[in-house]
């Protein structure tokens, strides 16, 4: 199977789950479905496909940095690696966007935090946690 | 009670400037870190000023609009108002941050198409966020005095929007024309200034009437603020008092544009 194929195929998947994430009128139970545990649940599968078979032979380990270099530096243990970013980020991020609804923390507001994690991961949510910290219900909550 | 709801364009501006507060922390952490420089100080250091100020911007816009009688501050094109300015103070985090982690200055930076063009959408950002500011004053103006809208305080806002963002845009507009950017005569260095502020000690700085005249949107509706605190109702000592430092305000703003212009440091 060609790596560069599963990558396409994997990162389109995912960019597909950010923009119905971000740019939905509405947040559907089935688009957080998708977004949340179809697209992330599909990535983590071949994720295993990946590393399960590969993982044996690799000959780094995870005490040192040298160490996980060497273990990224096949194909198939990047890809995966890579993989973990996409699923693990999309499901943040529909974390992020649920959890955001509940609040009352406006959609328009949502973008930025929303493309961050995208983007910057860690930062995005920081912000995102930032955020709740320091609003209150006042500020969130009361719609009219 | 309806009157103490939160409006749309109330939680716009409270949220954006949770969001940009929420920056702060990211931006601590890359200035301790990063050793690059543009005026011969850290890169980092502007956008801390930026989140600081609009902020305190967003925050002052909240704060005051809370004032008005939920009816009026629910008015649709407050809303619209405070949704522009919110998305112009973000937009402006935004390219600045953007600029700094490219390590180059995000203002008067010219020498190249791409800079250039992130200068002139922050120039539209900065119109965006301090021009509506002066409707949201004349409407405080045309607001009666109530329990939460004090006397002080209503022409403290009125008087404080108004003249801080004419006041801005003139300043920063002039400034924005500069070929040398802030600094008149001098050393063109950021570095040595005074503290915090970094504004230059040995020639003319346009940041310091840019500073005052952007600050009377605090300064004079908390002076307005206060002096209804300490008189008895129905005195007119607050509106005095709001009018007293919206005048000194502007004083020193002139004052301080043409010490700027004759390139004599504040100090």
């Amino acid at each position: 199977m060609n790596f560069e194929v599963i990558f396409s195929v994997c990162s389109t998947l995912a960019m597909i789950g950010w923009i119905a994430l971000i740019v939905s009128p509405k947040r559907w139970r089935w688009l957080l479905a998708t977004t949340g545990l179809i697209i992330p649940g599909t990535l983590a599968i071949i994720y295993a496909a990946l590393i399960l078979p590969s993982f044996g032979d690799s000959e780094g380990g995870f005490g040192s940095l040298a160490a996980v270099r060497l273990l990224f530096a096949s194909d198939a243990a990047l890809l995966a690696g890579w993989l973990h970013y996409l699923a693990f980020d999309l499901a943040i991020g529909t974390y992020i966007a649920m959890t955001s609804d509940r609040l009352g923390i406006l959609r328009l507001v949502q973008v930025p935090i929303l493309l961050l994690t995208f983007l910057l991961g860690p930062i995005g949510y920081l912000l995102f946690m930032l955020m709740r910290a320091i609003t209150n219900k006042k500020t969130l909550n009361a719609d009219v | 009670m309806l009157m103490f709801e939160t409006t749309r364009g109330e939680r716009y501006t409270w949220q954006f400037a949770a969001l940009i507060v929420a920056f702060l922390p990211m931006t601590v952490a890359a200035l301790v870190v990063d050793t690059r420089v543009v005026n011969d100080i850290n890169v980092w250091i502007k956008p801390l000023k930026f989140e600081g100020s609009l902020a305190l911007h967003l925050l002052t816009l909240a704060i005051l609009i809370r004032l008005m009688p939920f009816s009026k501050r629910n008015a649709r094109w407050i809303t619209i108002v405070l949704a522009v300015i919110c998305v112009a103070c973000f937009s402006e985090i935004l390219l600045i941050t953007f600029q700094s982690m490219r390590g180059v200055a995000s203002h008067f930076n010219t020498q190249e198409l791409f800079d250039d063009t992130i200068y002139a959408l922050m120039g539209i950002g900065a119109l965006l966020l301090t021009l509506p500011v002066i409707a949201i004053g004349v409407r405080f103006a045309t607001l009666p005095v109530s329990a939460e809208l004090t006397p002080g305080l209503k022409t403290g806002a009125t008087l404080g929007l108004i003249l801080g963002a004419i006041a801005t845009l003139l300043v920063a507009g002039y400034m924005s024309m500069q070929p040398t950017g802030h600094w008149v005569g001098g050393v063109a260095t950021d570095i040595g200034g005074l503290p915090v502020t970094g504004w230059s000690r040995n020639g003319g700085d346009l940041r310091v009437p840019h500073f005052i005249a952007t600050h009377l949107m605090q300064i004079v509706p908390f002076a307005g603020w206060i002096a209804d605190q300490r008189c008895p109702p129905d005195s007119v000592w607050p509106r005095r008092i709001a009018w007293l430092t919206a005048s000194i305000g502007t004083a020193a703003v002139v004052w301080t544009f043409i010490q700027a212009r004759a390139g004599q440091p504040l100090l």
